[in-house]
């Protein structure tokens, strides 16, 4: 008597509201999911683009208004991360193969990575104390003097450098012990420009600066790409002129 | 029958059409509203990359100006009263100087990554394989004997949108020595 004024659900009504409710369930909880990686690689991706755009104002600023521009080429290689600085070349340190001539001409450059031919696996530059710029394509360095420092100093070079997927920059040298009139540091005692969720991809400089074609008009060409760990990249470029009017 | 028949459809209970409508709604403005403003984040991240990546592009193009009034004024004259409308600038690096010349449409005024020896990649209005997402150009105007205004464009197209980044400067007809 009693049990006729009970009004439930039926069975059938449970099992269809229950599949419903999990069906929206599933669907929520996926959308919630997938906007939550969404949201984490937007952010990876603003920190890269920032990262970027503060990477290339740095480089450009300090560049512009640099002087004495000198790169290497493409194929020394930064092996150990050990820059030598010096007004000659330094035998051995910089991996060049003395063929016993006057003419450092005859000399041939060595692969750093070979085993036994150069054991210090540097990478080296070659700067000079006066004005002496060079002409280099896609150097993987670039190394100046600073509006402030004194050209006949090589301990007060700058340096923008890459080690490890890192970008460096070295604003000191101290003097190879070894090696009367060189200095040297290793790249990676520089201050890292780049956060450690962004890896530098590549970066290389055109330099173009030399007094016998272009005395007034050093400029540099910039290019380099970085990513995050989530696939996201920007490769950027951008050329400077030199602001110095004059230098001494 | 007809009275049953009545009874029954009296009995039954259902959602009207604006509850329906309105339940309908506020589901799919729960999905709809956060999916949208994530896609539109990323539209916006993607607006700034290219915006980041155009300036540095304008910004060259600007300072090749620069280096053409360098190296020689006449030839930047020269280039000044040919790109009153919009002229290509380009630089092929170490050991040369900047070039230019007319482009007026989309492909011509196209950038293109050229693959150097390094791996690393150069923006250069030259044909390669790959073809960037960004078109530069320069208009110079002359303002009397005394200076230009050199206005570089670059822009790229981003969802059928056009991102153009114009950056001015004004550089003197002085000879540089």
């Amino acid at each position: 008597m009693s049990n006729k004024k009970f009004k439930a659900f039926s069975l059938i009504e449970i099992i269809v509201s229950l599949a419903i409710f999990s069906v929206i369930i599933t669907v929520v909880i996926g959308i919630s999911v997938k906007m939550i990686d969404a949201q984490n690689k937007l952010q990876a991706k603003v920190f890269l683009v920032q990262t970027a755009q503060i990477t290339l104002e740095l480089m450009s600023g300090q560049m512009r208004f640099g002087y004495n521009y000198t790169g290497t080429e493409p194929t020394k290689t930064n092996a150990n991360g050990t820059i030598y600085l010096s007004s000659n070349k330094i035998e051995g340190k910089n991996c060049w193969d003395d063929k016993g001539t006057s003419d450092p001409v005859d000399d041939t450059y060595q692969d750093p990575n070979a085993s036994g031919v150069c054991s210090f696996g540097v990478l080296i530059t070659k700067t000079i104390y006066s004005q002496n710029l060079s002409d280099i394509a896609n150097s993987p360095i670039i190394v100046f003097e600073s509006h402030e420092g004194n050209p006949n100093d090589l301990s007060d070079q700058k340096v923008f450098c890459a080690y490890n997927n890192k970008l460096y920059y070295l604003k000191k040298f101290l003097p190879d012990t070894s090696t009367p009139g060189a200095f040297t540091s290793r790249c990676d005692e520089g201050q890292s420009i780049l956060p450690d969720e962004v890896k530098l991809e590549y970066i290389s400089f055109d330099v173009y600066g030399d007094s016998s074609t272009n005395p007034k008009n050093p400029m540099v060409r910039i290019k380099f790409k970085l990513s995050n760990g989530d696939g996201a990249t920007m490769e950027l470029q951008t050329t400077i002129t030199q602001r110095l009017v004059s230098y001494f | 029958m007809k009275k049953i028949t009545k009874k029954i459809i009296k009995n039954i209970k259902a959602f009207t059409i604006l509850e329906t409508l309105i339940t309908i709604l506020a589901i799919s403005l729960m999905i709809v509203g956060p999916v949208a403003f994530v896609a539109k984040s990323f539209h916006y991240s993607d607006f700034i990359n290219h915006k980041i990546i155009a300036t540095g592009l304008s910004q060259e193009a600007l300072e090749l100006a620069t280096s053409l009034r360098n190296l020689d004024l006449d030839e930047f004259q020269k280039m000044a009263s040919k790109c009153s409308k919009s002229c290509l600038i380009d630089w092929g690096g170490n050991g040369s100087t900047p070039t230019y010349s007319k482009c007026e449409s989309d492909s011509e005024c196209q950038l293109f990554l050229l693959p150097n020896s390094d791996g690393s990649r150069s923006y250069r209005h030259i044909y390669s394989s790959e073809a960037s997402d960004f078109y530069r150009y320069i208009e110079i105007t002359k303002n009397g004997s005394q200076s230009y205004t050199v206005e570089a464009n670059t822009y790229s197209y981003n969802n059928g949108i056009k991102l153009e980044v114009k950056l001015k400067k004004i550089i003197f007809a002085i000879v540089v020595k």
